[in-house]
């Protein structure tokens, strides 16, 4: 008896215990589910005249917000309805490739890699998108894509003469990768000039292991911290003091060349891994991805990293938003970046890998819109006007002016409250939403954000950039796509392996025969052929 | 009614069956939602199957996409990735296996051998625990056990050993996989033996005490023997799933780093197919994974019904 | 050597719970550069005891959305699983039942043969279960294996029980109600809390069915967070609630490890019982 009436004491708890979480649930998520179900109701019940176009954008975070000043904005101006599909970021490729599997195409899709455009193309769900629409109703978009590709911006998306994607580029990415030092570390430790060599990096990382630049007393901080997510981005100003980019297609003397395995390459390794072995490097660049690296250089742990100029420099000098230089700054007055372009080696060659400003293929449409000329339009007057007409790109970025946010005397967007709010401005969906998540114009984009007195600032620390880019990036390499993981996989292996130690650099030409065995030749084979043919 | 019984007397094999349909028809309805389940969920999707044989265009749908008879797994089997990740899956599930298989048979004995019920039952609750949390907050927390300064590090330091970032390195992470896993699962696999254990008739025993025999000499002796059969049925069935060698494990734990020792056929059919695109392909490994399994457990449960374990066959 | 054996077992479970204790004290210590998170080594104790990250914990909308939509597919899972399992196994727990072979073997070749992701996608979309609960629940609602354990419960249940209620008149569908279910608890207990933990651990199926992110389960928050260390979404609640604190992403990895696993390890031990009960009743019959 009293046995069960234990056993039955236990089960309540539990049971309550459960009723508890799924009361606080409830609770927390009611204010959250309102508005959102509200919204629903309004798109079901609102009525939708038969010649109405129902667009649909991909709502990746959850801010959609068909209410929004700009989305209104839009609706009135195009007449058209707009709806948002909600989607997951991390799993967005394989939702979309089930999607499409299954036969159900959406409208349009984000930006695929171009391995993956030819890929859709060789599926056969894709539109053609013909040259002359995207002139007539895309005129910003299209001289912004002219300011960067020439005058044939099309030309990588361009298959038999028919084009099936609006292309992308990230202008800024080109030159965008810088290295950073902290200044303030530099000068506790006693060094005055900001390193320019390899030596005197070098120096400055030893004094930051060993000479305890955040004062604690505690030897807790390392020289350079980095990530081995992907060979390129890993430790780039090192191998470029010695002029060998791993990773990408460069051409030298007409010839087509990857830094993987130049003997360059080799000594940049020799240097790594003495830097390694001296602990200068973040023993843990093997395993960091993004995140580990962010809260490595946020909590000052690491004096030098490599990263995006932008990020060193305050947030109203050029994207807006809290970079980490005013997330350091605000923990430590001291605090400022040194920023250069890379570090010169024994020959005085000096850079970083970047992007390719055409790093993926572009905006492509359903089939089904080759049936519907009228809603393809639709689409690009939309895009045209939410990433390129001030008007509705600040309504959808900022909401109404002089009622949610004004011009201040420094020429950037100043909130009104109650909207200088984040939350009051989700809300109001306010600058958390971009329709195309695509076709960013920089020079447009941050007119807004950037501080008149910052702009030379930023202009002058993008100028240390060196544009360093995969060179095929955008063309059709069926070979290399097929090799390509197995190679990457293989070359970061042996990298770590031999940054770490674990393999002696005497093995390196075994690499380089290996590499080229696994396939690396044929690679090269092919990608000489497609730049005579098309780079010469 | 009558139609049938008078049907049912002119065929005396019939009128057996009709009679127990008869008997039975509530029993039979009752199976309809399970069998209808049965048929939607699991016997319609398996024309999938033919994408193995087909090249997969998305436009015509899977019927229609043209006949490639065996092209696809010619592909497959001359891929030479397709060998690494065969041999990882079968060397982890071996691993596993053989290191995984005799921690809870030695954990049950030794519980077995405590006196205090209240410890007993105590160190049974808190190692069945792990097999309750998922790998999703099991790799994370092993993530932060086996990093460079993680606790796993610190002691070997303790006896002058180098760090090593175990999550990262080729040379390891097998043995980390097959730790964890054993992590996990030890206490569950051990409640089986511990029934068996508790089962055996405490006489003997008494009977051994009486004669001298020492707590090891018992285990020796009395204990081990009686778990035999239960140790051999286990083992024969754990044979039948050697090539799942845990993707859930896997999935979260593994990254690129370590991809060459712990990329397993699931894992790989995931990527090909939903990353890559590349359904035929995933298509054709899965079913090559699904024949060889199907091999397997029939074998398996023959060996089972033939060393007399006909209560343990699988049917 | 009892000494021995005990500082044996106990060294076990210390094992067994250090890694869980790690993320309790890494979770629970302030975010000072030297707390529990970035100090290596064994780590016992809290420097200081601090709840600032269960504070925001609890700010964090998406991980109560994601518990809530667990709690959800599980109760509704297990319902159907009991149901539709135990509907299922009866039948065929009689030998005598016409055909029974064939049904049997038509349920066990499930367990050796299956059609792959994308033919089961295109039937959940088909029957329109895409982005709902339904596709959580349905498609995995009855497991052979279970329907194996309750068919060979049931059919050591002794048959004079089911005769004399049949010599009263009942019909089967009755007997199955009131006399073999009620006989039957601990292994309909133990499907229950199987089919339930399966639930409460599960995530891929919602990674491919479920796309609207409001609708994913715990498990895929976690993942984001603990498994791709993507911060963005709790920083943003950083960031919406004014902390000032910095917190390491290795101390809210612990916290929302933890967060998620509490009411588990709260609960569990109140009905470990049962499944320990139902390990026996299927593993060794009768």
């Amino acid at each position: 008896m009293n046995k069960n009436k234990r056993r039955w004491t236990a089960g309540v708890l539990a049971m309550m215990m459960m009723l508890l979480i799924i009361l606080a649930g409830c609770g927390k998520n009611d204010p959250v589910n309102t508005p959102a179900n509200e919204e629903e109701k309004k798109t079901e019940t609102g009525e939708t005249p038969k010649d109405k176009k129902k667009l649909m954008f991909w709502n990746l975070d959850g801010n959609g917000n068909a209410d929004s000043y700009g989305v209104q904005a839009i609706k009135d101006k195009f007449d058209v309805d707009i709806e948002f599909v909600a989607a997951s970021r991390e799993v967005f490729n394989e939702q979309l490739n089930l999607k499409i599997a299954s036969g159900e195409i959406p409208d349009w899709w984000k930006e695929p890699s171009f391995s993956e455009y030819d890929k859709f193309l060789q599926q056969e769900v894709a539109a053609e998108i013909p040259q002359e629409l995207i002139e007539e109703h895309m005129p910003k978009y299209v001289a912004w894509l002219k300011r960067f590709l020439g005058d044939d911006p099309y030309k990588y998306v361009r298959r038999d003469g028919k084009i099936y994607g609006l292309p992308v580029l990230w202008d800024i990415g080109s030159d965008g990768m810088q290295l950073g030092f902290r200044e303030d570390w530099l000068k506790k430790v006693g060094i005055a000039k900001t390193p320019e060599t390899i030596e005197e990096m070098e120096a400055a990382l030893t004094a930051f292991r060993n000479d305890d630049p955040d004062g604690n007393n505690k030897k807790d901080t390392y020289g350079i911290t980095g990530s081995a997510e992907n060979v390129a981005g890993m430790f780039s100003s090192v191998f470029g003091a010695y002029d060998a980019y791993p990773d990408i297609f460069r051409e030298k003397d007409g010839k087509v060349v990857r830094g993987e395995i130049e003997p360059g390459a080799k000594q940049a390794l020799e240097v790594l891994n003495r830097w390694y072995k001296n602990e200068l490097i973040d023993p843990e660049f093997v395993v960091n991805k993004g995140e580990n690296v962010e809260d490595k250089v946020l909590t000052g742990k690491t004096g030098a990293i490599e990263y995006y100029w932008w990020a060193f420099l305050p947030g109203n000098a050029f994207l807006g938003g809290e970079q980490w230089y005013d997330k350091l700054k605000a923990k430590n007055p001291e605090f400022n970046w040194a920023i250069v372009g890379g570090v010169k080696g024994p020959e005085g060659k000096y850079g970083m890998s970047q992007y390719h400003p055409s790093y993926a293929s572009g905006v492509m449409f359903s089939k089904e819109l080759n049936n519907d000329r009228e809603k393809l339009i639709k689409y690009l007057q939309v895009f045209e006007a939410s990433q390129f007409d001030p008007e509705i790109y600040e309504k959808l970025n900022f909401g109404e002016k002089d009622k949610t946010w004004k011009l201040s005397d420094k020429g950037t967007v100043e909130f009104i409250a109650p909207y200088t709010d984040e939350k009051e401005r989700q809300r109001a969906g306010i600058g958390v939403y971009s329709m195309a998540g695509s076709f960013n114009d920089y020079d447009f984009q941050t007119s807004y954000t950037s501080d008149e007195s910052l702009r030379q600032l930023a202009k002058d620390t993008r100028a240390k950039g060196t544009p360093n880019i995969d060179i095929l990036a955008p063309l059709n390499k069926p070979v290399y796509n097929e090799y390509q993981d197995k190679l990457k996989q293989f070359t970061l292996q042996n990298y770590v392996d031999f940054i770490t130690g674990r393999k002696s650099l005497n093995e390196f030409d075994a690499f380089v025969n290996d590499w080229k065995k696994m396939g690396g030749d044929k690679v090269l084979e092919e990608a000489q052929k497609i730049y005579d043919e098309n780079l010469k | 009614m009558n139609k049938m019984t008078q049907a049912a007397r002119s065929n005396y094999g019939k009128s057996e069956t009709w009679q127990k349909v008869k008997q039975y028809r509530v029993l039979l309805i009752m199976l309809i939602p399970g069998m209808l389940y049965y048929l939607i969920f699991h016997y319609l999707p398996m024309y999938g199957v033919v994408l193995a044989f087909k090249d997969f265009k998305i436009t015509r749908g899977i019927l229609g996409s043209p006949w490639v008879g065996l092209d696809v797994f010619n592909k497959v089997f001359s891929d030479n990735y397709f060998y690494v990740v065969l041999k990882n899956t079968i060397v982890i599930s071996f691993y596993k296996l053989i290191f995984g298989f005799p921690v809870p048979i030695v954990f049950a004995l030794l519980l077995s051998e405590i006196s205090s019920a209240k410890f007993k039952k105590a160190a049974q609750t808190v190692s069945y625990l792990p097999h309750f949390i998922s790998w999703v907050v099991l790799g994370g927390i092993f993530f932060t056990i086996f990093s460079l300064e993680g606790s796993v590090n610190t002691i070997l330091q303790w006896f002058g050993v180098d760090p090593v970032l175990f999550m990262a390195d080729d040379r390891y992470f097998r043995s980390i996989l097959v730790a964890t896993s054993i992590f996990q699962g030890f206490g569950w696999g051990s409640i089986i033996y511990f029934a068996a254990i508790s089962s055996i008739d405490p006489q003997m025993y008494e009977a051994a005490i009486i004669d001298g025999a020492g707590r090891f000499k018992r285990m020796i002796y009395i204990s081990i023997p009686m778990l035999v059969p239960v140790i051999a049925i286990m083992l024969i069935l754990s044979m039948s799933g050697i090539l799942d060698a845990g993707f859930d494990q896997i999935f979260n734990m593994y990254n690129i780093r370590v991809m060459n020792v712990s990329d397993i056929i699931d894992t790989y059919v995931y990527r090909k197919g939903l990353v890559e695109m590349n359904y035929s392909y995933a298509t054709a490994v899965g079913l090559f994974k699904s024949l060889v399994a199907l091999i397997l457990i029939v074998s398996v449960n023959r060996v089972v019904k033939f060393i007399g374990g006909k209560d343990h066959a699988l049917w | 050597m009892d000494v021995f054996l005990y500082i044996l077992v106990a060294v076990l479970m210390l094992i067994t719970i250090y890694p869980f204790w790690t993320q309790i004290v890494i979770s629970l210590d302030g975010a000072g550069a030297d707390s529990a998170a970035y100090s290596s080594g064994i780590i016992l104790f809290p420097q200081e005891l601090s709840f600032e990250s269960y504070k925001l914990a609890f700010q964090f909308d998406a991980l109560w959305q994601g518990y809530w939509n667990t709690l959800v597919r599980t109760c509704l899972g297990v319902v159907l699983a009991v149901l539709f399992t135990s509907l299922t196994a009866y039948p065929l727990a009689k030998k005598d039942l016409p055909w029974n072979r064939t049904f049997t073997s038509i349920i066990l070749f499930t367990m050796l043969f299956g059609g792959g992701t994308i033919p089961s996608y295109l039937l959940i979309k088909e029957l329109g279960l895409y982005n709902t609960v339904w596709a959580l629940v349905l498609p995995g609602m009855i497991g052979t294996f279970n329907v194996l354990i309750m068919r060979n419960f049931f059919r050591a249940i002794p048959d004079e029980l089911e005769e004399s209620a049949r010599v009263d008149g009942a019909g089967y569908f009755r007997i199955f109600t009131q006399i073999v279910l009620p006989l039957s608890k601990p292994v309909l207990a133990t499907v229950a809390l199987w089919v339930g933990v399966g639930h409460w651990n599960a995530w891929f199926d919602s990674m491919i069915y479920i796309s609207d992110p409001d609708k994913q389960v715990l498990q895929i928050v976690l993942r984001k967070i603990i498994i791709q260390n993507d911060m963005s979404d709790i920083n943003s609640v950083i960031q919406n609630i004014g902390n000032k604190t910095v917190f390491s992403g290795r101390q809210l990895q612990a916290t929302v490890i933890m967060f998620s696993i509490l009411p588990m390890i709260a609960v569990y031990p109140f009905i470990q019982k049962y499944f320990v009960n139902g390990v026996m009743v299927g593993a060794i019959k009768g």
